[in-house]
C-alpha cells in the first residue's frame, strides 16, 4: 500500500534520479530546445520536496498535488505545466483513497494524469514527447495493476516501459512542442521530457522495490 | 565563433528576480514591482480593459519595458525562456482588472499557450470571468500559410502590442480590444536571421550547435534551428531574401502602406542593424510598398544573441492612428514616421 510517508520517498526519490542527471537532460534538450529542461526539473523537485517537508502528517493526495503545484509555480513553460498537470491528476485520485492508496490508484492517477497532459499538450504518442514515454508506462502499469501485481510490481513495469519509451523518441520526427521547429536536428536525439518520465519512474520503481523487501524482512522477522 | 557562457551575474539562479528589481528600480516613475510582476506606477483609470501578457524571461525589454501608459497595464515575467506558471498570470489577470474586463494576450509557444489556458480556467473558479485570449503569431518560418495558427509569435507581434495597448486606453470595450489584437496580428509578418547561438545562463548549455556559424534564416527566438544560407552571404542578399519572403506571404500589393520593425535580437551593432535597414527599405520600395513608419532597436532580444528580424506590418488608417497614439514604457521608442 502506497501510505503518504512512502509518497513523500518516492518524490524525493524522483527528486534525486532527476537532479543525478539534470546536465544530460539539458543537453538532450539544447538539441532541438533551449537547453534548460533538466535545471527546470530539478528546480521543480526541489521545490516539490521542500513545500511537502513543511507539510505535518501528509496524505499521498497532499504530496502529489503539493508536487503538482510546485511544478506550476517553480517551472513554468510547457514542462512546468505538463508535469504539474500529471502530479495534480495523481493527487486528485488520491483524495478518495484517504492515507492508504492500493497500487490500482496510483495506477489510476497515471490514467488520468496521462489524459490531461494529452489534452493540454494537445498531443497523440508518437510526437516526439512526455507521452511517448508516459503512454506505455501506464499501459504497462495497468495490465500489471490487472494481475494484482504489488506497488513494487506496478512500478517496475512502468519504469520499463517508460525507459524502452523513451528510446524509442530518439528515432521520431518532432510533432509538438518546440522540438518540431527543430525536426532535423532533433532526430538522432531522445526527447528529455520522456527521459525525465523514464527516471522519475526507475526512481519509483527502486523505492518501491526497497519498501517491498524491506516489508518482507520485517515480516519474517517479526515473532 | 565562440559562444558567451558568462554573463555578469551573481548566482544564475537569481538573476530574474535581481534585473526585475534593478530594472523597476532604474525606471520607478514608469513601473513598479508586485508580487513578482511588473506593474504601472499609474494604474489605468478604472472601467477601462487591463491588458496582461506572461512570458519568459531573457527577452528583455520584452516585456518588462513594454508596461505603462498605453501599453501593457501587467506583465508576469517567466524564468528564463519559460512561460510564468498558471498561477503566476492569474495573478497578472487579477492584478490587471479595473473593472472593465481583461485582455490576456498570448505570443503563441507551447508553453506560453497552456499556462495561458490554465490560468483562465483559474481565473474563472475565482469568479473573474470577463476575460478573454488572444493568441497571437506572426512568425511565417514556423509553419506553412495554410496552417497559420501552427505559427508561432516572434518580434512583428510589437506592432500588435502597441496597437492593442492604445485602444485600452482609449476607453474601447474588450470585445473592440480583441478585435484590434486578431486584425494587427493578421496583417503582420516577421521572419528572424542569426549566426551563431547563445548559451542559457543558468544551464550553461548553448542552444543549437555552438560550432556551427553560417548565417540561419527562420530561427526562433529560443535558437530554434532556421535555414542555413552559408558563411559568406552579405547583408543585403539576406534584407532583401527576408523582405521578399514577408511580402509575399503576406500577399501585399505595390502602394501597400506598412510599418517596418527590425529587431535587434541582442548583440548585432547600430552599424549592422543600419545596413540591413538600408537593404530592406530599398527592396520594399523597388517593390512600391510604402514604408510609413519605422522602428530599429531592441525589442524581443534572446540575451545576445547575434541575430535580427525583420517584420512588416500592413497598416490602415485605423492601425495608423492607433500605432501614432501616445505611450510610455521603459523600453518604448515611438516610431520613425516617413
Amino acid at each position: 500500500m502506497l501510505d503518504g510517508d512512502l509518497s513523500r520517498r518516492l518524490i524525493d526519490a524522483a527528486r534525486h534520479r532527476v537532479c543525478d542527471h539534470q546536465d544530460d537532460l539539458s543537453r538532450l534538450d539544447a538539441v532541438a530546445g533551449d537547453g534548460d529542461h533538466g535545471v527546470n526539473m530539478a528546480t521543480a523537485l526541489s521545490e516539490a520536496t521542500g513545500r511537502i517537508e513543511g507539510l505535518s502528517d501528509p496524505t499521498p493526495a497532499e504530496v502529489f498535488s503539493t508536487t503538482g503545484r510546485a511544478f506550476h509555480d517553480a517551472v513554468g513553460g510547457a514542462a512546468g505545466a505538463l508535469f504539474g498537470a500529471f502530479f495534480g491528476a495523481i493527487g486528485g485520485q488520491m483524495n478518495r483513497s484517504g492515507n492508504q492508496a492500493a497500487p490500482a490508484d496510483l495506477v489510476a492517477g497515471m490514467e488520468k494524469g496521462l489524459s490531461r497532459v494529452m489534452r493540454i499538450g494537445r498531443v497523440e504518442p508518437g510526437r516526439k514527447t512526455m507521452v511517448d514515454a508516459l503512454s506505455p508506462a501506464v499501459g504497462a502499469a495497468r495490465t500489471a495493476a490487472e494481475l494484482e501485481a504489488s506497488l513494487a510490481g506496478v512500478l517496475q513495469a512502468a519504469a520499463r516501459a517508460a525507459r524502452e519509451g523513451a528510446a524509442s523518441t530518439a528515432s521520431m520526427e518532432p510533432g509538438a512542442g518546440r522540438a518540431r521547429y527543430a525536426a532535423e536536428q532533433s532526430i538522432g536525439t531522445e526527447d528529455p521530457g520522456a527521459c525525465t518520465v523514464a527516471y522519475i519512474l526507475e526512481a519509483w520503481s527502486d523505492v518501491a522495490q526497497g519498501a517491498h523487501t524491506n516489508d518482507d524482512i520485517g515480516m519474517g522477522l517479526r515473532p | 565563433m565562440s559562444v558567451r557562457t558568462r554573463l555578469f551575474l551573481n548566482n544564475p539562479a537569481d538573476a530574474v528576480s535581481e534585473m526585475l528589481e534593478g530594472y523597476a528600480a532604474a525606471h520607478s516613475d514608469i513601473i513598479r514591482l508586485s508580487d513578482g510582476m511588473v506593474v504601472r506606477a499609474t494604474p489605468k483609470p478604472e472601467g477601462r480593459v487591463g491588458v496582461v501578457i506572461g512570458n519568459g524571461s531573457g527577452h528583455e525589454p520584452a516585456m518588462i519595458g513594454w508596461v505603462g501608459e498605453g501599453l501593457f497595464d501587467v506583465n508576469v515575467p517567466g524564468p528564463i525562456f519559460s512561460s510564468p506558471g498558471p498561477g503566476g498570470i492569474t495573478a497578472g489577470i487579477r492584478a490587471a482588472d479595473r473593472g472593465g474586463g481583461v485582455l490576456l494576450l498570448v505570443s503563441s509557444h507551447a508553453g506560453d499557450i497552456m499556462n495561458a489556458e490554465l490560468a483562465i480556467d483559474e481565473a474563472d473558479d475565482e469568479g473573474i470571468q470577463d476575460v478573454e485570449m488572444v493568441i497571437l503569431y506572426d512568425d511565417i518560418a514556423s509553419a506553412p500559410r495554410d496552417r497559420i495558427t501552427e505559427r508561432r509569435g516572434g518580434a512583428g507581434l510589437f506592432f500588435v502590442w502597441k496597437m492593442v495597448g492604445a485602444m485600452a486606453e482609449r476607453g474601447a470595450s474588450l470585445a473592440e480590444c480583441a478585435r484590434i489584437a486578431r486584425k494587427a496580428r493578421d496583417r503582420t509578418r516577421s521572419l528572424s536571421a542569426a549566426m551563431g547561438t547563445v548559451a542559457h545562463p543558468v544551464s550553461g548549455q548553448p542552444l543549437g550547435d555552438p560550432d556551427d556559424t553560417s548565417v540561419a534564416v527562420g530561427l526562433g527566438v529560443h535558437g530554434e534551428a532556421g535555414t542555413r544560407l552559408g558563411e559568406d552571404v552579405e547583408a543585403d542578399q539576406i534584407s532583401e531574401l527576408m523582405i521578399r519572403r514577408l511580402v509575399e506571404d503576406a500577399d501585399l500589393p505595390a502602394g501597400a502602406q506598412v510599418g517596418l520593425l527590425l529587431n535587434n535580437g541582442g548583440s548585432l551593432t547600430i552599424l549592422e542593424l543600419s545596413v540591413l535597414y538600408r537593404g530592406a527599405r530599398a527592396e520594399l520600395e523597388r517593390r512600391g510598398i510604402q514604408v510609413s513608419r519605422s522602428w530599429m532597436g531592441s525589442y524581443a532580444t534572446t540575451l545576445d544573441m547575434a541575430g535580427f528580424a525583420f517584420a512588416i506590418c500592413h497598416l490602415d488608417d485605423e492601425l495608423l492612428a492607433l500605432y501614432d497614439a501616445p505611450a510610455r514604457g521603459a523600453g518604448f521608442v515611438m516610431p520613425g514616421t516617413h
